[in-house]
């Protein structure tokens, strides 16, 4: 779990996506996807939050390759495949 | 319904890096060598049982039992942790 101090230093977004369950959130709740990645993951069939998860899951969630497929699979920019593998990686570490 | 032991420890527990012990060995040799792996292949398939069931049979040749067994230990992990 994360302290108060791991907690200042995120982003609203962040810090109101780990601050429960992920449930059958959106996947445009994920921290890093814009509205815009995330109607390409839409229409990719990643509609929702767990996908993601679960991609960056078969991954072992190994950042880089689930950064370097987010962008060349989803058209994502380098920063919203580093946000939104950061906060899959943190989303792991609190309820995994 | 009676769950089995080990049905019982693996909801019990967060999912994180322990070995997957169903169908362990051949998951293993096919790169799903912890249960968040194939958590991630479950979510992936949108959490629906029968492509997770072919899949498990078709990666691994688990028979319908097996696979039942394994698909029956997930929702309720991740209702848990999800």
């Amino acid at each position: 779990t994360l302290g108060i101090k791991e907690m200042d230093h995120m982003s609203p977004r962040l810090r109101a996506f780990l601050s429960e369950p992920i449930g059958e959130k959106d996947v445009c709740w994920v921290d890093g996807i814009s509205h815009e990645l995330a109607i390409n993951l839409v229409t990719k069939g990643i509609n929702k939050a767990y996908i993601l998860l679960g991609q960056f899951l078969l991954m072992h969630k190994n950042e880089a390759e689930f950064q370097r497929w987010l962008i060349c699979c989803c058209g994502a920019t380098e920063c919203e495949a580093q946000q939104s593998s950061n906060c899959l990686k943190e989303w792991c570490a609190c309820f995994l | 319904m009676t769950t089995s032991q080990k049905h019982r420890d693996f909801v019990a527990e967060p999912m994180g890096e322990e070995p997957v012990g169903i169908l362990g060995k051949k998951l293993e040799e096919r790169g799903f060598d912890k249960a968040c792996v194939v958590l991630g292949q479950f979510l992936v398939l949108k959490k629906d049982e029968d492509p997770f069931q072919e899949w498990l049979k078709h990666t691994c040749g688990a028979n319908a039992k097996q696979s039942q067994d394994c698909f029956g230990c997930l929702p309720e992990g991740c209702d848990a942790f999800l």
